[in-house]
């Protein structure tokens, strides 16, 4: 049967009273369809009532009914492979699901309640394993693609399936006439359907979803309808081939054993919004949530003025307390923009992309670009932050049955509360390093079940090249606890630490820190640490992506050199193969050069990290991590940074590189400091800045380069004891950046210059206060002046002064 | 002074389109907001296209935002329509006043040397020291002539105008009213219903005046995006060169692959992403279609009349700097970089893209 026949078909024969078998055609969390099903299954009083779900869950239902049980709440089921990872899905429910409504009404009516969908173990199975995230069990087709979309979307003038939906039913909830309703839903899926082609259609698993759901209805109503009729709630793709349950079923037996172990889980509207964008139902929960609520409290079609303005309200509510209130007048605006729009586009109030309309005209002010922070603040508000709650009795998540068997496994024991001690040799025995990485799961997870005491920091890069960690740790009804608050990130320890990292990468983006690469970077390190491997691959996107828009030198070098230790470690923070870090190492070096233009307008403040920075990059370079980049345009891109007469601290160490590297001549050096020292510069400490420079970068070049002492030398010399006593802290500082066996070399040279050795130079320590010593200088300086005076210089100094 | 359809350059829009508007006037069952000539939906189906009517579609790109800007025109607010030059903005504006008023003439073209007079009224001063002030001595502005007959005045790139003219805008907007104390106490205009403004502006063009928040309250913003398909925006620019092409006595067109790199260089710097998803540092200069243009025009040009040889990616590299980056020395090492990474990497399998790099970092 083709195109217009199916369409007819269906329309004619969704509900066959003669028989006592209703179909209800739905889109997963629509009101509309939920208010629809309601009315039918209180209209109708069926005996039994199916449900588009897996027939594996049916255990759960008990759990879903039960009074503490609140949404959104999520049945999860789990699969394990024999190759391949465990894979997880979600079948979630809100209050105005259609399928909670029709689970929450059918037992109040003391209706059979039965999922009849294939077992989630097949569904997953199914699945594109290509698809990465977490997958939903329930499933639309075409809602927001095909043809028929599109040409409808043109011919009402709307953007995309969602907002088609909208115009065409959700604008229809309270409708009292739930037949014409459904029938209408079951006609677009019918056409959806008819357009859909068939190859497509049988590609996937639908067929044999279909042949399940029908054999379901078959032995259901083969149970006779005396009591009742039966009322099946399908996404309305599915309705056509369901209308004949005995042909579409063939012989396929309803039921079977399923591999999949699935539990009931506490939910929130953030994941669900996630879920959604997988191809689930609507968006923003919690938009169709207050659209519920509205027409539950009113028991009939809404009023869309009084909803638009309790949401704006609402909105400007919330906004006024983050601190970005809303003008009345704006408000104003955009309740008038967004109730005119929806009268030009036909509709009786105001949708939810009228309300995004009007608020991108009365809100925006100035040019936007593709995400502005309103609109991004509006979709935060209708995607809601509910949290359901699971009863009591609905049983333990397996993410701690996981936790735990690994703990065995890895010789943790976890039988008692008691504190125990454990020491991990981390590089010589993979086992204790796979204990690391479990006890650094659990400490990701907060649990509390693990402190480390001492050993290596690999994540603030300190005493890395220590061997062992030590730990101290112990289970307790606490870990558990943190445990099952962490099942709403994964099922399992490794895909919880990575949801809990990824709830963390967007806690620093709502902090507005989506840049702040340290972070960005210890987040990676944590996962490294914990044992993930490629699924880390969008923190180094996204580790990527900060550094391209860095504008911190020191910062973008830093990022560069940490990429490089974390490429070139072998032991707990060692890559995964999967795990391309060669790219992002080529784009912090592409950035540092693009930021290298920045120095020569450096403030003076900002200069001592820029040498730091220029230093490791140098460094790196002459490494082995030279041959990952192209080092010739960082040298590139120093020659342009001293052409544009930069600092003379930069001028120093940039020369300091370029001798280090023969690119620039020897000579170059002692040429620098020798016209830096001997220039005109009355403030003497500026003089000394190149060779501060120099030190930053390459302390040793002060001693295996002629000349560079000489000049040094020759400055110090002719400088008054005053000009010395000035200098003398800055010079000090200076060398600081040597250490105690490269001040010796430096002490030795000079002295060889001077005559004697270092040893004549040493002086007994006095404790003088600097105040003193220099009253003593100022002393000793009247005292040769008055000989001077007296000409009696030759008297006492016996003709050497 | 009358347009004269037979010799004039362009003819204004409701001219342009008498006979698609004739027919949906004809058509037109909605309801329409006083003073307005088509109802919104006809105003919509007017720039969006009707095939009932055969009336063609002549805005791409956003529906919703025609559908907002209506609706602003609808309301007590003026609207703003921001964005790249060469977005359309302009072409905007003037369908919507052909459609809602029947008149896009009611035109103020903002520059440096605009004046109060130009939003309020001058004077025929032959007449005003003859016989003083008077009705008949008064010339109305645009904006005064699109309030004494409810239609919509247009004002071409406001932010040119000086912040003291831009704050004229201020109170006309909010009382819709224009006092003429000259003629006597008490004497004004108000605005009739149908009244409104459409203002075109740049925000980020140097040289322009900020406007005041005052201001920007009172009108709603729109903001006209570049176009988001690359193969239409390749189509436009292939379009728009061989129409400037066309006034020469010359036959030559760009080569597809170097019209690529013309398209992915403007594109990629415009979006901040490379088409494989690289980063891209952004140029604050304006990387519009319009621009875009600009280049290509300019190194067939050089191709055809400089150098005699077929156009080259050498030939785009060589016009970037001065057409694209005029103004601002970060631009330079954006381009750098942007040469130096993505052109750098795509020359490696394109000839195109090597002569691009090579010519482009000689440049730079």
């Amino acid at each position: 049967m083709q195109g217009e026949a199916v369409i007819h078909d269906v329309r004619g024969r969704l509900f066959q009273p003669e028989a006592g078998f209703y179909l209800a055609p739905i889109r997963h969390h629509s009101p509309a369809c939920a208010w629809a099903v309601q009315a039918m299954i209180r209209d109708l009083k069926p005996a039994r009532i199916l449900i588009e779900a897996p027939h594996d869950l049916s255990h759960l239902i008990p759990h879903l009914l039960a009074p503490d049980t609140v949404p959104p709440v999520a049945m999860a089921s789990l699969l394990d492979q024999k190759s391949g990872p465990r894979l997880a899905a979600y079948y979630p429910f809100c209050s105005h699901s259609p399928e909670w409504v029709a689970l929450r009404e059918g037992a109040a009516i003391g209706a059979e309640l039965r999922f009849v969908d294939l077992g989630s173990d097949a569904k997953m199975k199914a699945s594109d394993p290509k698809e990465t995230g977490p997958q939903a069990l329930v499933r639309e087709h075409g809602f927001d693609s095909g043809d028929y979309v599109r040409a409808l979307c043109e011919r009402l003038g709307c953007r995309d399936g969602f907002e088609l939906w909208d115009h065409l039913f959700e604008t229809r909830i309270g409708d009292g006439d739930w037949r014409r309703f459904l029938g209408d839903v079951g006609t677009y899926c019918a056409a959806l359907r008819a357009s859909t082609p068939e190859d497509q259609i049988q590609q996937g698993d639908d067929p044999k979803r279909e042949a399940h759901m029908a054999a379901c209805i078959r032995d259901a109503l083969a149970q006779g309808t005396s009591e009742g009729p039966v009322i099946c709630v399908i996404g309305g793709f599915h309705a056509w081939p369901l209308l004949t349950p005995e042909a579409t079923a063939g012989d396929v037996q309803a039921g079977g054993r399923s591999e999949a172990s699935s539990y009931l889980i506490r939910y929130g509207y953030k994941d669900m919004d996630a879920l959604m964008g997988y191809g689930a139902g609507l968006p923003q929960p919690a938009y169709y949530q207050a659209l519920w609520d509205h027409v539950e409290a009113r028991e009939t079609a809404p009023s869309w003025p009084e909803l638009a303005q309790d949401l704006v309200a609402g909105f400007a509510a919330e906004m006024r307390r983050n601190g970005h209130a809303i003008p009345v007048p704006a408000q104003v605006e955009l309740l008038r923009s967004a109730e005119t729009l929806a009268q030009l586009r036909g509709r009786p109030g105001a949708l939810r992309h009228d309300l995004f309309d009007g608020l991108t005209s009365s809100l925006l002010k100035g040019e936007s670009s593709g995400s502005d922070v309103w609109r991004d603040r509006f979709v935060q508000f209708l995607r809601g932050t509910a949290l359901g709650d699971v009863s009591d009795g609905a049983g333990q998540p397996p993410i701690v049955a996981d936790a735990r068997a690994r703990a065995a496994r890895l010789r943790f024991t976890v039988t008692d509360g008691q504190r125990r001690e454990r020491s991990l040799d981390l590089r010589r025995k993979p086992t204790h390093l796979a204990a690391s990485r479990f006890a650094h799961a659990l400490a990701l997870l907060d649990t509390g079940f693990a402190t480390r005491n001492g050993g290596p920091d690999f994540v603030n890069g300190l005493q890395t090249g220590l061997l062992f960690e030590h730990w101290e740790y112990a289970w307790s009804p606490h870990v558990e606890g943190q445990l099952i608050e962490a099942a709403i990130h994964g099922d399992s320890l490794p895909s919880a630490c990575l949801g809990k990292l990824q709830a963390e990468r967007a806690a620093l983006a709502e902090n507005g820190r989506a840049d702040d690469l340290p972070s960005l970077i210890a987040l990676f390190k944590k996962g490294l640490l914990a044992g993930l491997s490629d699924e880390l691959d969008s923190f180094l996107a996204e580790i990527a992506s900060a550094i391209n828009r860095s504008a911190d030198f020191p910062g973008t070098a830093r990022a560069m050199i940490d990429l490089h230790s974390i490429e070139a470690s072998r032991g707990p923070l060692s890559l995964p193969n999967g795990l391309a870090i060669k790219p992002v190492m080529q784009q912090a070096f592409s950035r540092v050069i693009y930021l290298c233009d920045d120095l020569p307008n450096m403030r003076d403040e900002a200069i001592p990290p820029c040498l730091t920075a220029l230093r490791l990059m140098s460094e790196l370079l002459r490494s082995d991590a030279a041959a990952a980049v192209e080092a010739e345009r960082f040298k590139e891109a120093l020659d342009r940074v001293i052409k544009a007469d930069p600092a003379p601290e930069l001028i120093g160490a940039i020369t300091a590189i370029g001798v280090e590297s023969g690119r620039r001549a020897e000579h170059e050096l002692p040429d620098l400091l020798t016209a830096q020292l001997r220039g005109s510069a009355p403030d003497l400490p500026t003089r000394l800045a190149g060779l501060r420079g120099v030190l930053a970068v390459s302390p040793s070049l002060l001693w295996t380069v002629a000349g560079v002492l000489d000049a040094l030398d020759e400055f110090l010399n002719h400088l008054s004891d005053t000009e010395f006593l000035e200098v003398l802290p800055h010079l000090r500082l200076a060398l600081s950046a040597l250490n105690p066996r490269e001040a010796d070399q430096v002490a030795e040279a000079l002295s060889r210059r001077h005559g004697g050795s270092a040893g004549d130079f040493s002086v007994h320590h006095h404790d003088i206060a600097p105040d003193e010593a220099a009253a003593g200088a100022a002393m000793e300086l009247a005292l040769r002046q008055s000989l001077a005076a007296d000409r009696l210089e030759d008297w006492i100094t016996g003709g050497q002064a | 002074m009358d347009v004269r359809p037979e010799t004039a350059q362009k003819l204004p829009a409701e001219q342009r389109y008498q006979d698609e508007l004739d027919r949906l006037r004809a058509a037109d069952q909605d309801p329409k907001p006083a003073g307005w000539a088509l109802s919104p939906r006809a105003v919509r189906r007017f720039i969006l296209g009707d095939k009932a009517v055969q009336v063609s579609r002549k805005f791409y790109g956003d529906d919703p935002l025609v559908d907002r800007c209506i609706v602003a025109l609808m309301g007590h607010q003026g609207l703003m329509l921001v964005g790249e030059p060469g977005t359309a903005k302009s072409l905007l504006s003037e369908l919507l006043s052909a459609a809602v008023s029947g008149n896009s003439r009611l035109v103020v073209q903002g520059c440096a040397g605009v004046i109060e007079d130009h939003l309020r009224y001058g004077w025929n001063y032959a007449l005003l020291l003859a016989e003083g002030p008077s009705e008949r001595a008064l010339v109305p502005s645009p904006v005064l002539t699109a309030m004494q007959e409810g239609k919509i005045a247009r004002i071409e790139e406001l932010t040119r105008c000086a912040p003291e003219v831009q704050d004229a805008m201020i109170s006309l907007l909010s009382e819709k009213t224009v006092a003429m104390p000259e003629l006597g106490a008490g004497r004004e205009v108000r605005a009739e219903r149908g009244f409104n403004v459409i203002a075109t502006a740049n925000l980020r063009d140097l040289g322009v005046n900020e406007m005041s928040s005052a201001l920007k309250r009172r009108f709603n913003f729109e903001t006209v995006a570049p176009i988001a398909d690359a193969a239409f925006e390749k189509e436009l620019i292939a379009r728009q060169v061989g129409e400037r092409m066309a006034e020469y006595d010359i036959a030559t067109e760009l080569p597809e692959d170097v019209l690529d790199v013309v398209v992915s260089v403007f594109r990629d710097l415009r979006t901040g992403r490379a088409q494989d998803g690289a980063v891209v540092a952004q140029p604050k200069s304006v990387m519009s279609t319009a621009e875009a243009v600009n280049v290509a025009h300019g190194a067939l040009l050089d191709a055809s009349f400089l150098s005699g040889e077929a156009p080259t990616g050498a030939h785009i590299a060589r016009q970037l700097r001065g057409v694209v980056f005029k103004d601002d020395a970060d631009d330079a090492r954006k381009l750098r970089a942007y040469v130096d990474t993505i052109a750098r990497a795509r020359g490696r399998t394109s000839r195109t893209w090597a002569i691009f790099h090579k010519t482009a970092k000689d440049e730079c």
